[in-house]
């Protein structure tokens, strides 16, 4: 089971954006997920809990790289193509 | 259909050209103030949240969605439309503009989801999304939306 974190700066909109699309991709991969959503402060400290973590582009900045989640920055957050590949990235 | 919203003609709107995000932001958001869905401080609050997190709202592509925590006051759930001709700049560089806008009154997790599921789908379908960039006038718009 894949744990999933999709956060944004208030987690209203794109985080539960990306969590829509998230759950579409990785069950068209044939993954097994848990999406959650929350907002950039959030994500932050529970990051640890999770395997990957998707976001806007302009917050990857904002996570530490070196932890234990991946954190998978997004420009075009409709693209199931864009995130398809950069989790399959991801998770290699 | 949401519950509680029906997009018509007033809450769409098309400019020529706006000179700042902060601004397109404002008058992105402008019918939802004038018709009570939120509260200046929850405008504010939209753009308060670029400013502190960065450009995130443009979504996609020439595609904003200002919106902002529930309690800085939005008041019933709803969105506005704005299409502005000449691109609005979020960051120097030009990487996050945005043409189209579509302002959210975010309230509950429940309603707003199904919001926000409508206009991913929206937005998400190809036809739709093109149609959007083309639409000249607010009944094309209306139509794109509600169906």
């Amino acid at each position: 089971m894949l744990k999933v974190l999709a956060a944004c700066g208030n987690g209203m909109g794109s985080s539960l954006i990306i969590k829509m699309k998230i759950e579409k991709v990785l069950k068209a991969m044939g993954l097994e997920c848990e999406v959650h959503h929350a907002s950039v402060g959030q994500a932050k400290a529970e990051a640890v809990n999770f395997d990957l973590v998707l976001v806007s582009e302009q917050l990857v900045k904002e996570f530490n790289p070196k932890g234990k989640a991946k954190i998978v920055g997004l420009i075009n957050l409709l693209s199931e193509e864009e995130i398809r590949t950069k989790v399959e990235k991801a998770l290699q | 259909m949401i519950e509680g919203f029906e997009l018509t003609e007033e809450f769409i709107q098309f400019y020529d050209e706006i000179d700042t995000w902060e601004d397109a932001i404002r008058y992105s958001s402008d019918p939802l103030l004038q018709k009570g869905y939120v509260r200046q401080s929850y405008i504010d609050g939209m753009i308060e949240s670029v400013k502190e997190h960065g450009p995130y709202v443009v979504i996609a592509p020439n595609i904003a969605l200002p919106h902002a925590r529930p309690e800085t006051g939005s008041v019933k759930v709803g969105y506005s439309i704005m299409k502005v001709e000449k691109p609005v700049s979020f960051t120097p560089d030009g990487n996050n503009d945005a043409t189209f806008f579509i302002a959210l009154s975010c309230v509950d997790a429940t309603t707003h989801l199904e919001m926000l599921q409508r206009i991913v789908t929206v937005l998400s379908d190809q036809e739709k999304h093109d149609a959007i960039f083309e639409a000249k006038t607010k009944k094309e718009m209306i139509e794109i939306f509600n169906n």
